[in-house]
């Protein structure tokens, strides 16, 4: 069973699935043994969980807990009606703005002549996989900057000896 | 008042005209790349005597990953002058993987490039991304394939030479 | 502590309303009714005591901020309980920026272990007396992601159909779908006891 039957499945038992369909999964339930042992055990999960969250208390007393919500209500309303010190904005106004985004505008037009691909619209990544038997994971690591593609074989195990995807280095 | 007006205006035009000139010599660049076939392992020894474990550098960029294996060999390395207004020819990293690269040139100060993955001479997918980039996937018994790619350290040229 | 009889005997939404007015103690006895209801929702996503502490404290702070934004479409506990959801997952949202990736969180849209894994055909927990049931459910929990676990509570906790639930997640339906598949198979093996190291 793919991906797509399962979550139909699942969408049927949730009461989610689109006026219409819930005919043909009925049909295909009455055919298929795999299919109602799936439905079964999701079943079984949703009737274990419901009504059955832990019954968890807050761990501080009453006056504890909101002494420190008081507190913090009050903090953070002084904190809203504390004057600021005037800013630069409030001293120069409009005045410095102008010329200010003026110079700005030329900038950034010149930015878009200068590089028209990067001023125009952000990058945006692609990728293509050749086969959909492949699939594909990407992770970021913000640290070093890398981008990594994972590819793998979507149709069986990944270390699967008859994996689709093509090998890239020679076996052992 | 208007002495500085006419002055600010001045130097935007300067300003621009700079900028045009470099976005021109920009767009006919080419960027240095390396790009590094790794085999992935948690055998100790590589089965090929001349697999050299990767550099500290590329370990740790590795090990960064969620994917880890303990050891890392370096199987090929090439570095090339990637234009921006054409691919190279298939660049040949092992008899099973080729790459064809070209450069998208600079966006935010990232270096974005196009890559088409080969194997057994398949196209296997294509990639827009910005550098570095780490492909990768599974290979036979466990262990696991690795190309990194990324703009060429000072002196890749010469170790590249040194390596292969 | 107040203990106003007439607060106590107020409904939630006389005391909003006097709160509003700026009534801190209709507001304290709004916190006393749906404190622990609060917590819980926060523990539940957080599994970690402290963290679900600050971050409930938090919600009913943003709360007592935000009385005039609440119009009664929904109760006022269930209005509460969607902004500490909202802070619970910022605050995972940040805590998976701040480290590396696992295998296990790359496995979280594709299933992973579970999507070879055989339909569980018992019912694992019929036998189980509630207390019993109670405690097995939440050991299980703990063991999900929590994105697993998340979108497990939002749904089968909170009620949410799989549109508030990406929209409150910030991903697609079908991504919704995905994970609350694999959640749930995952808690099916689980609850029977089938560790996914053995169905490698």
């Amino acid at each position: 069973m793919n991906e797509e039957a399962q979550f139909k499945l699942q969408a049927y038992l949730d009461g989610e699935l689109p006026a219409g369909e819930s005919a043909g999964v009925q049909e295909w339930l009455a055919r298929d043994p795999e299919a109602r042992a799936l439905l079964a055990e999701l079943q079984n999960t949703n009737a274990a969980l419901a009504g059955h969250e832990a019954e968890v208390k807050l761990p501080e007393t009453r006056d504890f807990f909101w002494s420190k919500i008081e507190r913090e209500i009050g903090r953070q309303s002084v904190a809203a009606t504390a004057p600021s010190r005037k800013s630069f904005w409030a001293r120069w106004g409009w005045r410095g703005l102008v010329p200010a985004g003026g110079f700005a505008a030329v900038c950034l037009l010149a930015l878009h002549l200068a590089n028209p691909g990067a001023a125009s619209a952000e990058f945006v990544p692609e990728l293509e996989l050749a086969s959909d038997d492949m699939g594909a994971y990407t992770y970021r690591n913000q640290e070093d900057g890398l981008t990594m593609i994972w590819l793998y074989d979507r149709s069986s195990a990944a270390q699967s000896a008859q994996s689709s995807t093509p090998a890239i280095l020679a076996s052992k | 008042m208007k002495s500085i007006r006419v002055k600010c205006l001045f130097w935007a035009i300067v300003l621009l005209i700079s900028m045009i000139a470099g976005g021109v010599a920009r767009a006919a660049d080419s960027l240095p790349v390396q790009m590094q076939l790794i085999w992935a392992t948690n055998e100790p020894k590589s089965p090929d005597p001349k697999h050299k474990p990767v550099e500290a550098d590329v370990a740790k960029l590795l090990e960064n990953t969620p994917y880890r294996w303990k050891y890392y060999y370096e199987v090929h390395r090439r570095v090339e002058d990637v234009p921006g207004d054409r691919s190279l020819e298939k660049i040949v990293m092992s008899k099973h993987c080729a790459l064809d690269i070209k450069y998208l040139g600079n966006h935010s100060g990232l270096e974005r490039v196009q890559v088409k993955l080969y194997g057994d001479d398949k196209l296997v997918s294509m990639h827009k991304e910005t550098l570095p980039l780490l492909l990768a996937g599974n290979a036979q018994n466990g262990t696991a394939w690795f190309v990194l790619i990324r703009k060429a350290p000072p002196g890749a040229k010469a170790d590249e030479a040194k390596t292969n | 502590m107040k203990t106003d009889a007439s607060q106590s005997s107020a409904s939630d939404e006389q005391l909003v309303e006097a709160a509003r007015q700026g009534d801190m103690g209709a507001f304290e006895e709004l916190v006393a009714r749906h404190r622990d209801k609060i917590y819980a929702r926060a523990f539940s996503m957080m599994r970690n005591e402290d963290e679900a502490v600050d971050l409930s404290q938090e919600a009913w702070v943003k709360s007592w901020q935000r009385l005039n934004q609440f119009h009664g479409e929904s109760s006022f506990g269930t209005w509460v309980t969607r902004i500490v959801i909202n802070l619970c997952l910022d605050q995972l949202r940040k805590r998976k920026r701040q480290r590396t990736e696992s295998i296990e969180e790359m496995d979280e849209e594709t299933g992973g272990v579970e999507r070879q894994m055989p339909a569980v055909t018992v019912n694992p927990t019929e036998r189980l007396e509630r207390g019993e049931l109670r405690k097995k459910i939440d050991a299980a929990l703990e063991k999900l992601s929590h994105e697993h676990r998340t979108v497990l509570v939002l749904h089968e906790f909170e009620d949410l159909e799989y549109k508030e639930i990406a929209r409150t997640m910030d991903c697609s339906i079908g991504t919704v779908m995905s994970r609350l598949f694999y959640a749930r198979r995952k808690m099916a093996a689980l609850l029977a006891d089938l560790k996914t190291e053995e169905l490698r």
